[in-house]
Order: C-alpha cells, then structure tokens, then sequence
C-alpha cells in the first residue's frame, strides 16, 4: 500500500480516452536468463494456442493455463461428495480427479494439473479462507483426491488401476452371422478398445476390405503374439502390508500372486479368443484363402502340364535319335562292305597278278636252268627263286622278271645274283635288327630293375660304394629293417651330400651281387690299392721316424685273434679295475696300452654309430 | 537426470561447465586444468588437443593450430584472416574461398578446416565432460564472441553438431558472463547498468548492458585487438630476453624455438603473478644450452604491462560515455577473460568505477562457460519440446514513455506517480493501491503518458464516483494497468469495499 492518494474526481468528469498511447519501441535484448526465457515462452504459446483470450495474458505473474486444460471438465462433482474414502478400491480415480473423460489417454502431467486444481478447489484450508463452510463430507472427499492422486500419481499404481478400469468394455464379439456381415463395424471397435494393454506400439489396425496380405498376415500375428501389460495387482484381496508377520505377509502375496496369474490367464484367453472370432468371421481371410487355393490349383495344374509336354518332348526326340542312329549303322555297315568285296577283289587281283608274275620268273630261270653252271648250284638257285618268290613285293618281281627278259643270258645272270644278294641282305639286316631290340628290350629290363642309380642323380662314388659294402656287413642279413638301417648309416657318414633311401641301397646292392664281378673287383682292387697306399706310408715312415704320434694316425689292423683277446681282457677287466689299461695291454700281445685304447673307443664309437642308425629308422617307422 | 553444459571456446583457451542438480562446476580435464588451450597439433601420427599440443608447439609449430576461432565462419579475403595470415606460422590457404589450415599429418599434406580444429576441441572438452560428469552429454549452450557474425555462429554451430552435441543455443559471451552473476535473476523489478569487461588472450571487449525486469539489453560494445593477454605475454617475454642478454651475454631473439620456450614460461609466470606476489620463472636449456631462471616479482610484471592496462582501464571508460552514462552509473563490473585477473587491472577499473562492484569471485576465464551452462538449464526446464530462436524473438516490444498518474500526498499537493517505467517490455501488468481521503465521494486517476522530452501528455481518465461507506471504511481503490503486446492499456479500477468498478482501455497508435 502506497501514502499516495487519488485526486478526488470533478463533477464533469468521466471515464474517457484522451489519446492513444504512443508507440512502442522495439528493443533488441540478449536471449539469456529466465526472464527472457519466460517470456519467450509465453509467446511461444501464444502462437501456438491462437484461441486464447488475449486478455488472460498475465504480465509478470505466471501463466499456467493453456489448451490442454479444456480436457479437464469443470463439471458439477456434487454426486461425488459422497464418496466414502474407506472404500477407495472401488472408486473411479479419474472421475474424482475430473478425468473422467480422459482416463487412460491423460498424461501425467494432466494428471498432475487436475489434482493442483482439485486440491485448491477442495483442500479444507483453502476452503475456509474462501469462507465456506467446511464439514465431514469435505474432509472425506478430500481424501478421496490425495488417495486418488497417490494411485494415478506413480506410474505402477496408476497401470494396475488401468489394467481393471471399470469402465473398460471385456467383451469379445461371437462369431455369428452378425459378426460375419458387419466384420468391420464389430470388430475395428473391439480391437481399438484393447491395443491399449499393448506393450508393443504401435498396434496394428484390422484394416479395411482391400487390405493386402502382408498387412492382414502382420495384424493377426501381432495379435496371436500379444503382449498385454494389463495386471492384476489392484483386484489383491488383501495387502500385504496389512499382515503382521513374515510369513503372514508371504502367505498373502502367494495367495494374491496366485488370484493374479488366474487373472492374467482368464485375460489372455480373452485375447486370444477375440483373435480367434475375427479370424474366424474376416472376410479377407476367407478370400485370402480361396485365392490360395485357386493359385495352388492352378500351378498345380500348370505344373502337371509342364510335365506332361516335357515328357512328350522327350519321346520324340529319343525316336528321331534311335532313327538317325539306325541310318547311320546301316550306311556304315553298306560301306564297310563294299570297302570289304573292293578289297578282296583287289587282293585276289594281286594274288593273281603276283601268281602270273611268279609263274613268269620260275618259267623266265627254268627256261635258262637257272642260271647255274651246275647241279648243285641250280638245286641252290632254285630254292633261292622260291625264296624271292616269297619274299619279294609284287612290283620288283615283275620289275626282275622285266629285267631277266630284257637283258642276255649272262646279264640276266647277275642281276638274278644279285637280286639274291640283296634279298639275302636285307633278310638279314631284318634279323639282326630283330635281334637289336631283343636286346634293348632286355637291357631297359635291366635298367628299370637297377632303379634311378643314374636316373636320379644319385651316383654311388667309390666312397659310398665301400661306405654300402662296409654297411651290408656291419648290419647282416636278419637286422631289423636293415636297408633303413643301411641307408641311414650310409647318409650319416656319406660325404657326398646325397641322401638315400632304403629303396635306392637295396637297388645298389643287388646291382652289385648281380653285376659282373668285374665292378666288385675294380672296387676291391682300389680298396686294396689304397689300404696298400696307407700301408705302405706309414710303414715307410715308421722306418724313419717310429714316433708314436704318427703311429697314431695309421696303426696296423687288428687281427682277429688280437680283436678276441682285447674283448676278452676287457671283459676280466671291468671299468672300475684300477690301472685297467695296463693290464688290458698285458692281456693282448703285441699291441700297446694306447692302441688298445684306442681300438676301444673306435668299437664304442662304431657301435654307437650304429645303434643310433638303428634307432632313427624305428623312431621314423612309428612316430 | 541429463546434464546441462556450457562450452565457452575463446581464441586461446576453451572452458566447460556442467550443471548438474542445480549444481554448476566447471569441469577441469584431464590435466586437472579447468580451462584447456584452444589448440590443436597434428604430431606425427596423432592429433593432440590442449595442453600437450600447445607445449609442443615450439616443436612442431608449423602444424599446431590455434586460434581457430579467429577464421571461423569469415572468407578468405577477410582483413582478418589476412592478418593472421601473416602471423600464424601455420600455412593458411584459400579453399571455395574460406580459410583452411594446411598441416602435414602422417607426412601426407592436409587440408584442415576451422571448424573442423573446433569440432576436435569440443570433441575432446565431450570426452573429458562425459568422463568426469558420468553421464551423457548432449545440450549445450555455447558462447559467441560480441562481434560474431552469423556465418560464425552458423559454423559453429555445425562444429558441435560435428562433435556430438545438441545445440541448445548460442548467446553472447557478455550476457553469459552477466548471467553467470545472476545479475538480475533475482529481483526483475531493478533496473541497472552493468559493465562487462572481458580481456582475452585476443581481444579486449568492453559492453554496458542494460538490465530490466531480468533482461539483458546491449548499449554499447567495443572490441579492440591491440590490446590483450598475448600482448602482456609478450612484453614480459621482451623483458625477460633483456634480462637474458645483460645475464649471459647472448639474444635468444633470433631463436623462435627459444623465444616460444620462453614464451610459454612467461605465459605461466603471468598466471601465477595474478595470484601471488612473485614467481619463480625457470626454463631448461633455453638458449645454447643455458638454463634459465630468474625471479619476477608482482611490482615488476605490473610496471611492464602498465601501459597496457593502463590503455584497457581507458577503453572501458569510454564504452561507458558512448552510452551517455556517467561511471557512477555502472553498478556492476564483470570481469571475464583470463586476463582480467590481473590484480592490477582490477585495481584501476575500480578507481574508474569507484561506485561500481567489481565481481571478480568466479574465476574470469570461466566466467563465460558457467554463464552458458546457467542458460541451459534454464532452457531446459523451461522448454521441453525443440525451440527455435527467431530474429523477433530477441527483439521485445518495450514502452516508449513512463506511465504516470496524477496523485495527491497527505497535504493535498498534487504529485506524479511512476506506475510503469518506459522501456519496460510488454506485456506487462502492474497491481497498484491507492489510498483514498475519507471525505471523498468521488475519485479519478488520470493516466499521462511522459517522456523527459515532451513532457507529460494526459492518455485518459478513469472517475469512480458514488462511493460507498464500505469504500471510504476500506480507504484504498486497487487499479490494475496491464499493457498489452500490441500497445494497449487495460486500466481497471475497482473500490474494494462495494466491488464498484471501472474499466478504460485506451488503444495503442
């Protein structure tokens, strides 16, 4: 309240406009802060919501009415004053809070708004600061708006007390004739009613006549398939805050589970059986169904038909192909035999030709007695005109007997000589070029029995040579697996490089037994002359220069008895003797404790050597 | 809940600010720095942002970008990008005649766009946000320098867009800094004059704003370029060579590796002197192998960068005249930009403005950011649906003249009573009482119109007469004057004894 006080009016004054006002300016201000902000927003409404009373726009006090507020009745709730909160289970929420219209639709914002109205309209106090009188009816329905509140209020409370909203319509349409007729007008609204338990969105809709396939198919599954959010939890007989023990309170939620899954199921057999009605009256499917049929039915039959001309085709072109193949024979045959009556024709012809031709050269050398000066040789030359006879084409006989008559007694002489010299020859070249090949035959017998001695590069040098004699006896017949053995002995102490398999030694060695000893003796004959070669050096140097070291290198062999007796020694004499050595050399005559020692470690080495050969070929054999 | 923030990307450094459960924090990064450097380096195969890109840049310059800012939404032939094009030592080239950074990444030459070096930067301040805030963020509100245009806001918008963000909305740095303060959220029914000064490592931008019933109204705004922090800087790197010289005998001017090397000591050594007495200013192996180390104290830095304050202090005096406004008028100063730390500077506005409060108690350099991030809360509790800022939405309809009307005091002389004060924005209603003299039996308010040029102009009258027993025993009348949007007066006066009312309205021209 101001000190400031109004002028006290004239008495010819009225209520009257002097001028307008002048105009506003138009300020360009920065968009931050919540003035700006509430302004903004206000003003964004107001374009928005065109229909408001310009009149209602408020200056700095805040505005919260806008359209959304016509959906909240101000209806006269004069029958709802009754209401008892006591019995609030029975009660309609929306109703109490004016959503009675709206229901399940009003947001919670909506939902909010109605119960600040509610609660300004109703709230005891505020009613007594308007004055009125406030009495037990007040307070009770009062109440019935926090209760109403408190349910719609949390989204949980508020689905279960959608889930049994009394007003919502349970019926499922039968399917009869009805139904049947007026599909559309029945069960669009049906289906409506229900999607809002859907927990899927969106839902699809029943459609209209000329749906397609695909969207009627989409519908139905959805439908089969849905997923209602609708529960039972407000119907619960009893809370279970209401028990006064653990157990109590578990016994009740059991028995209030168990009424709601009875629920639940009674719910989706209803669904279901709704589902079930209209697919059971849609005419679509009904169509949809005939038009399936038909098209099976047609393809069927297009089908069969298919077949049938495939089949007839097939027929046909087998017939054409057994005809043609039939012509073909027979002109094949017709040829083959006139080819056959021209041949023997022209055989018969030669035979004959060749018959007069022969008869004309043994008539030809029996007119001049065969060109022999004697019995003997006439006999000779007779059999030789036989000869030609047989073995000359028919050409150089008639060619001969060309010859013979043309020619004089003597000059038919020698051209009858040396036509049999050159028969002759050539018989005889035939022979010995028969014989050629008997032989190379033979030989690439041999060569493919030596397997690739040469063929694969695999050249046995001397060394290996003796390296695979020395084998074949270090490894006798009877050893296990004894050419792997062999061939693993030779590539370990082979200095050539090449590795060989068993197959490659087998082949060598039976080279060697088969072949000409004379290879044998080559190889033994350099076997000799080197060992006579290291002989003889040592030997020489020994001579001058008898020092141990170099008698090292290159001692006399041991002779058999030597060998038995150095076993024997080292038999009596076990590892642990003391001074073993000496007494080793004792036992064996004519040999020092330093050979004996040493023709030891060659016998511990060869056995080794061996034994790992051995050994490798059975690892490989079973890895 | 989501979190609101405010990002405030300036020429040398970026802040983020989150408001959280009606909290707001700036969110320090991954150094524990609150505000992160404005720059991007393309290092041999990797990008780096912040610190560690700025720390290498006497290494790697010619492909460390900063200051992007400056180029963002402007053409090729701007004067400005001319200008720093000469000076950055990254290549600037032309692409459909916008600037583009051209930098060597993973030795392959690449064109880099400014809003693309933004786009990284407010990727990286998302990164750092998401991680410390723990939650999403999406919404945020970004600041413009004063001078923007709005290709620049428009690239960077894009720029946000690019790094994730949903643009709520781009405000000015000043109104965000004058917001940070809450100045005028509280009680809109004050009006004052604030002075937003913001010297940033660029530029200095001076405004004077007018405030109204909570809303932000620009006078006057100045930006200067010849004098900022990088300025500062560099006087105090000028020093310290000298000091170098006389030292060791040797001018590190000729180096640039060295003079960055020292450059960045400087920059360091200025930060502190704004909160200490004396720094310590240290740099190994600064020339020829010399480490140097020298003592700056708070009285040596100030007499350097004197003149230069010196010149700031003036420039905002004179914002403050082309608003035909005394210094007296000011109420409030607000300080923004990590410069304006200085305790120097603030020293000499306060001598300018003695009547004047200088807000110094946010951190200037996060001044902007936790201003922006104040706007997004408030938008996204006002607004839940997208809005969408129109050209007239900023522009508010405001009254030309006071509204007055004629009263009496106890005496019975007449007097002049303010009901509504020009420039207020419309609509707007105002609830006012009146008391009445016992004796009257009639009573009539007339409402004038009056501007300090023309004077008052009478508009109407509204007359109550036949007044009751009840009315006089009440002894007050309550009038309602609301002003339309479109330029109309509603006066309604009722007699609240007897509910006897009156109603004028009178058109708007």
């Amino acid at each position: 309240m101001t000190d400031v006080y109004l002028p006290p009016s004239l008495d010819d004054d009225q209520t009257e406009v002097y001028r307008s006002i002048p105009a506003s300016l138009v300020i360009k201000v920065e968009p931050v802060g919540r003035w700006f902000e509430a302004r903004f927003k206000r003003q964004h409404h107001r374009t928005s919501g065109s229909f408001r009373d310009s009149g209602q726009d408020g200056g700095d006090d805040s505005e919260s009415m806008s359209e959304e507020e016509d959906n909240i009745e101000d209806e006269d709730d004069s029958h709802l004053q009754g209401l008892d909160p006591s019995e609030w289970k029975s009660q309609d929420h929306y109703a109490v809070l004016g959503l009675g219209k709206l229901r399940y639709k009003a947001t919670d914002d909506e939902v909010k708004k109605a119960y600040k109205r509610k609660v300004l309209k109703h709230h005891p106090d505020k009613k007594k600061a308007r004055g009125e009188q406030v009495g037990e009816d007040e307070h009770k329905f009062f109440t019935c708006i926090t209760r109403a509140y408190e349910i719609l209020g949390v989204v949980t409370k508020r689905r279960a007390f959608d889930s049994v909203d009394p007003l919502f319509n349970d019926d499922v349409p039968e399917v009869d004739d009805d139904a049947k007729e007026n599909f559309y007008e029945v069960f669009t609204e049906v289906f409506d009613r229900n999607e809002r338990w859907s927990r899927k969105k969106p839902v699809p809709k029943l459609g209209f006549e000329n749906s397609t396939w695909d969207e009627v198919d989409n519908f139905y599954e959805f439908w089969y398939d849905f997923d209602s959010w609708r529960e039972f939890s407000y119907l619960d007989e009893e809370e279970k805050e209401k028990g006064e023990s653990r157990e109590e309170r578990k016994w009740i939620e059991k028995q209030n589970k168990i009424a709601r899954q009875k629920r639940k199921k009674e719910e989706v057999i209803r669904i279901r059986a709704l589902v079930d009605n209209a697919h059971a009256c849609d005419p679509r499917i009904k169509k949809f169904r005939e038009e399936e049929k038909k098209r099976k039915a047609d393809e069927k039959k297009a089908k069969q038909e298919a077949i049938k001309a495939l089949a007839l085709e097939k027929e046909r072109e087998k017939l054409a192909a057994e005809e043609a193949a039939r012509l073909a024979k027979q002109k094949e045959e017709d040829e083959a035999k006139a080819k056959a009556l021209a041949a023997k024709k022209e055989k018969e012809a030669q035979k004959k030709a060749k018959k007069k031709v022969k008869k004309l050269l043994r008539d030809t050398c029996k007119s001049h007695d065969y060109y022999a000066e004697n019995e003997e040789q006439k006999i000779k030359h007779m059999q030789e005109v036989e000869m030609l006879c047989e073995q000359l084409s028919l050409t150089r006989l008639s060619a001969l007997n060309e010859q013979l008559q043309k020619s004089s007694e003597e000059a038919a002489k020698v051209v009858f000589q040396n036509e049999i010299k050159s028969v002759n020859e050539e018989i005889e070249k035939e022979k010995q070029e028969e014989l050629r090949k008997q032989r190379d035959a033979q030989a690439a017998k041999e060569g493919g029995g030596s397997g690739g001695v040469g063929g694969r590069g695999k050249e046995w040098n001397d060394s290996d040579t003796k390296l695979l004699i020395k084998a074949v006896n270090l490894f006798p017949a009877g050893t296990v697996q004894r050419y792997e053995v062999i061939a693993n002995y030779i590539n370990s102490h082979s200095t050539s490089g090449i590795t060989r398999n068993a197959k490659d030694v087998i082949n060598k060695t039976k080279t060697l037994q088969r072949l000409d000893t004379s290879m044998k003796e080559e190889v033994n004959k350099k076997a000799f002359d080197k060992f006579e070669q290291s002989k003889h050096k040592p030997k020489k140097e020994d001579v001058s220069a008898p020092s141990e070291r170099f008698a090292n290198g290159e001692e006399k062999p041991w002779t058999a008895d030597e060998q038995k007796r150095l076993e024997q020694a080292l038999k009596t004499f076990p590892a642990q003797t003391p001074e073993r050595w000496d007494k080793i050399a004792e036992a064996v005559p004519n040999r020092t404790k330093k050979e004996c020692m040493k023709r030891y470690k060659d016998l511990v080495t060869m056995i080794k050597a061996k034994k790992a050969a051995q050994e490798q070929v059975a690892k490989s054999k079973k890895p | 809940m989501a979190a609101s923030i405010g990002i405030h990307v300036g020429g040398t450094t970026a802040c983020l600010a989150l408001e959280k459960d009606g909290k707001i924090d700036v969110i320090a990064n991954d150094l524990g720095d609150r505000t992160t450097p404005a720059v991007v380096a393309f290092s041999e195969n990797e990008k780096v942002v912040g610190l560690a890109a700025k720390q290498g840049q006497f290494r790697n310059a010619a492909n460390t970008i900063s200051g992007a800012t400056n180029l963002l939404g402007k053409s090729y032939s701007d004067l400005i990008v001319e200008a720093e094009r000469k000076e950055s030592q990254v290549t600037i080239a032309e692409q459909d005649s916008c600037p583009v950074y051209q930098v060597e990444w993973k030795n392959k030459e690449m064109t880099v766009s400014p809003e693309e070096v933004i786009s990284m930067i407010l990727l990286k301040l998302k990164e750092t946000a998401e991680h410390q805030g723990g939650c999403t963020v999406k919404e945020v509100v970004l600041t413009l320098p004063v001078d923007a245009t709005t290709d620049f806001e428009k690239s960077l918008r894009s720029a946000a867009e690019e790094a994730g963000f949903d643009v709520l909305r781009c405000i000015s740095e000043h109104a965000a800094g004058a917001l940070a303060y809450d100045l005028g959220q509280t009680s809109p029914k004050q009006t004052s004059h604030v002075l937003i000064f913001k010297l940033g490592g660029r530029s200095l931008s001076v405004s004077v704003l007018h405030i109204q019933g909570g809303v932000y109204q620009t006078l006057a705004t100045q930006v200067h370029t010849n004098v900022n922090g990088n300025l500062i800087t560099n006087q105090l790197v000028k020093v310290t060579a000298e000091d170098f010289k006389r030292q060791w005998k040797a001018d590190l001017t000729e180096n640039k590796r060295a003079v960055a090397k020292l450059r960045n000591a400087c920059e360091n050594c200025k930060h502190i002197l704004s909160r200490l007495n004396s720094s310590h200013l240290s740099v190994d192996s600064l020339y020829d192998g010399i480490d140097f180390d020298n003592n700056i104290s708070r009285a040596k830095f100030e007499a350097v960068a004197n003149s230069t304050l010196q010149q700031c202090a003036g420039y905002a005096e004179e914002v403050v005249k082309t608003c035909q406004l005394d210094p007296k008028d000011i109420c409030q100063v607000v300080l923004m930009g990590g410069s304006a730390s200085i305790p120097k500077l603030q020293q000499l506005l306060k001598d300018r403005f003695p009547t004047a409060n200088i807000l110094n108690s946010i951190p200037p350099e996060e001044v902007a950011a936790i201003g922006a991030a104040k706007e997004a809360s408030i938008i996204l509790s006002c607004h839940d649906e997208g809005i969408s800022l129109n050209e007239e939405d900023v522009n508010m309809p405001a009254l030309s003249q006071d509204i007055i009307v004629k009263v009496c005091d106890e005496s019975g002389t007449e007097q002049v009573f303010t009901v509504i004060q020009r420039g207020a924005y419309l609509p707007v209603k105002r609830h006012q009482t009146f008391r009445i003299s016992s004796e009257a039996q009639s009573v009539s308010v007339l409402i004038s119109a009056s501007s300090p040029t023309d004077g008052a102009q009478p508009l109407g009258k509204v007359v109550l007469r036949n007044l009751e027993e009840a009315d006089i025993e009440n002894g007050h009348i309550s009038t309602t004057f609301h002003f339309k949007r479109d330029g109309s007066l509603d006066v309604t006066c009722t007699a609240d004894g007897s509910g006897k009312q009156e109603t004028l309205m009178i058109e708007g021209s």
